[in-house]
Formats: C-alpha cells, structure tokens, sequence
C-alpha cells in the first residue's frame, strides 16, 4: 500500500462494513498510482502496477491486472464473468462459488478512454489506445488503436521505433 | 416479503451502503444484493427477490425488475421517451409534467455491463443483454442481445450458455 496516493474523498476500503471506502484491502496498489476523488471502486485480487493513473467512477472487480503506468479514464467499467446470472435455473441465489472469473490484463504503457467497457477475459497489449466508449470485445494489440460499438481496429497509435528507443 | 425503505436509506450489503433515494419509497424483495459501490434506486422502482445489482447502476421510477435478475455495472434505466427540462415557455418543468414509462425486466434475465435500456422496454425471461448494449426494443425470451441498437445475435438457456434456438416453455 506504500506510495499511494488517493485524492481525497478516495479512501481505503476495509472489508468489515465501514463505509466511504473504495478500494479493498488486499489489493496491492503500486508506486505513485493515482486514484483521483470521487472514488474508483477496486475489488480485485490482481495487482495494479506503478504510475497507474485512475480517474473517478471506475470499477475494477477481481480478476484484473493491471500493469505499469497504465491509464484508465472516467466511468471505465472491467467485467469479469462471460455468463453472469443472479440466480441458478431452480431459483437459488448464485453464490461466490457458482461462476468462473474470467482474468483481464492490461499490459504496460496502455490508455482506456472515458467510458469504455472491457468485455471479461480481454487481454489490452502494450501501449495500446482504446478510444473513449469502446466496448471492447476482443484482444487488442500492442500499440493497437481501437474505437467504436462493437470495437474495430482504428490504427496504430505511434511508432514503436520511437517508444523502442524512449525506453 | 418486502420491505420499504424510508428517504435516503442506507441499505447494508455485501460491502458498502446501497443509497435508495425514495419519493416513493422503493420496494425490494427478500434475498437481493446490492453489491458495494453505489447503485441508484429510487422512489417507485420494484425489484424482486435474489436479484444482484452491481455498482453504478441507476434504477429508476416506473421500473420492475422481476425475481433472480442480475444487473451488471453501471447500467442505466430510463424513464422518460421526450426527456426536457424545462417547457416550451421555459419554466422548469414539475414532477407531473412529464409521463412515466414502464419498464420491466423478466424472471432470471441477465443484463451485462454500462447498457441502457431505454424506457418502455420488456425484456424477456433469463434474456442476455451484452455488455455496452442499448436496448431500443422488446427483448425476447432467452434472447442473446447485443449492440447498439440492441438485436438478437443468439439464443441462452437458463445457466447462460449458447444454446441452437429459444427455450421452449413448458408452463
């Protein structure tokens, strides 16, 4: 937890009930990671890297992981079942036990825009670029720009020679 | 049973406080979860037993949701077909100035992340609704749906899976 840094009214969330936190406490949160106010919600069990900027309204459940100095815009929603129902077909109450947590990662250096919607199980390659209110339906490339309902490709965002060479 | 929460009710859930604004106190069955973060529910919308509701979404008046449905994060109901804020000689428009639509979400159905389902929509027993999708019509039973607008890509049985064509009903 050392080195994060939660703009105020961004708390930590403790598990036992206390309310006005956000952000559970088996997360590990990395280096100079920027939760901004208004509250990101972050439930997963993954890890969140170093210099990750995360603006407000985000929800993160379990199973994503999301490497260094990545970016995540407003209102960004991470989805982690591919066939979520409430109820079992008899009627019961899912529990905990009941569905298959389907693991997100978004690789070093990428940018999700305001509003997008990460289908689970997608995996977001280096320095890629989701334009804002993507639904992203499948994997995206390294250095791939993508945009649109359902996504397609957009182009590439720069030369890779030149982040190649920055690094 | 129900219960009836009173104006700013704080409901207790699985983590954090659900916030309930009620002009109209909202109904809520036996069972459902509200999951931590905050989804909206306010005064006169209705919502059934073993329901889960994931953050963020915001449930309005005028809709019902039936039992063991799930609500993904982020969705949006909506309520009114001509949404204005003030009328035509630009005086604010009152609570009675504007018609109420209903919405109503069937037994078992399923409605992924960041959807908007626009007013007057019925969505059909344990439909599918994918993550992102605006939903602009009916939605069928055991329907898979996905895109805006919303359209039928396929069909799902009970526990969610691809199945060759809609459940048949034996009721």
């Amino acid at each position: 937890m050392e080195g994060v840094s939660c703009e105020t009214p961004s708390e930590l969330y403790r598990p036992t009930g206390t309310l006005m936190n956000r952000i559970a406490e088996h997360i590990r949160l990395g280096k100079n990671t920027k939760c901004h106010a208004d509250a990101p919600m972050i439930f997963t069990r993954g890890r969140i890297g170093d210099n990750v900027k995360i603006e407000n309204d985000v929800f993160i459940p379990e199973g994503v992981v999301i490497e260094d100095g990545v970016f995540i815009g407003p209102g960004v929603i991470f989805t982690n079942d591919k066939i979520p129902r409430a109820i079992n077909p008899d009627g019961s109450l899912k529990s905990s036990a009941d569905w298959n947590c389907a693991q997100t990662l978004v690789k070093h250096g990428a940018s999700i825009g305001a509003g997008a919607i990460i289908c689970p199980g997608i995996t977001i390659g280096r320095f890629a670029f989701v334009c804002a209110g993507t639904v992203v339906t499948r994997d995206v490339a390294d250095w791939e720009k993508v945009k649109g309902n359902p996504m397609h490709h957009a182009g590439e965002v720069c030369d890779r020679a030149l982040y190649d060479h920055n690094r | 049973m129900r219960a009836k929460y009173a104006i700013g009710h704080c409901m207790t859930t699985t983590a954090e406080a659900t916030y309930i604004w009620n002009a109209v106190a909202a109904e809520i069955g036996e069972g459902t979860v509200c999951h931590a973060g905050k989804p909206l529910i306010f005064g006169g919308a209705k919502i059934g037993k073993n329901c889960k509701i994931q953050n963020l979404s915001i449930i309005g008046p005028g809709v019902k949701i039936e039992d063991g449905v799930f609500i993904g994060p982020a969705v949006t109901f909506t309520n009114d077909f001509v949404p204005r804020a003030i009328n035509p000689d630009g005086t604010l428009k009152a609570g009675t100035d504007w018609h109420c639509e209903e919405t109503v979400v069937k037994h078992g159905a399923s409605i992924g992340a960041g959807c908007v389902i626009c007013p007057g929509i019925t969505i059909g027993e344990w439909a599918m609704i994918c993550a992102g999708s605006v939903i602009v019509r009916d939605v069928p039973a055991y329907a898979k749906v996905f895109g805006v607008p919303g359209h039928v890509i396929g069909w799902v049985d009970e526990e969610g899976n691809d199945a060759d064509k809609p459940v048949q009903h034996n009721t």
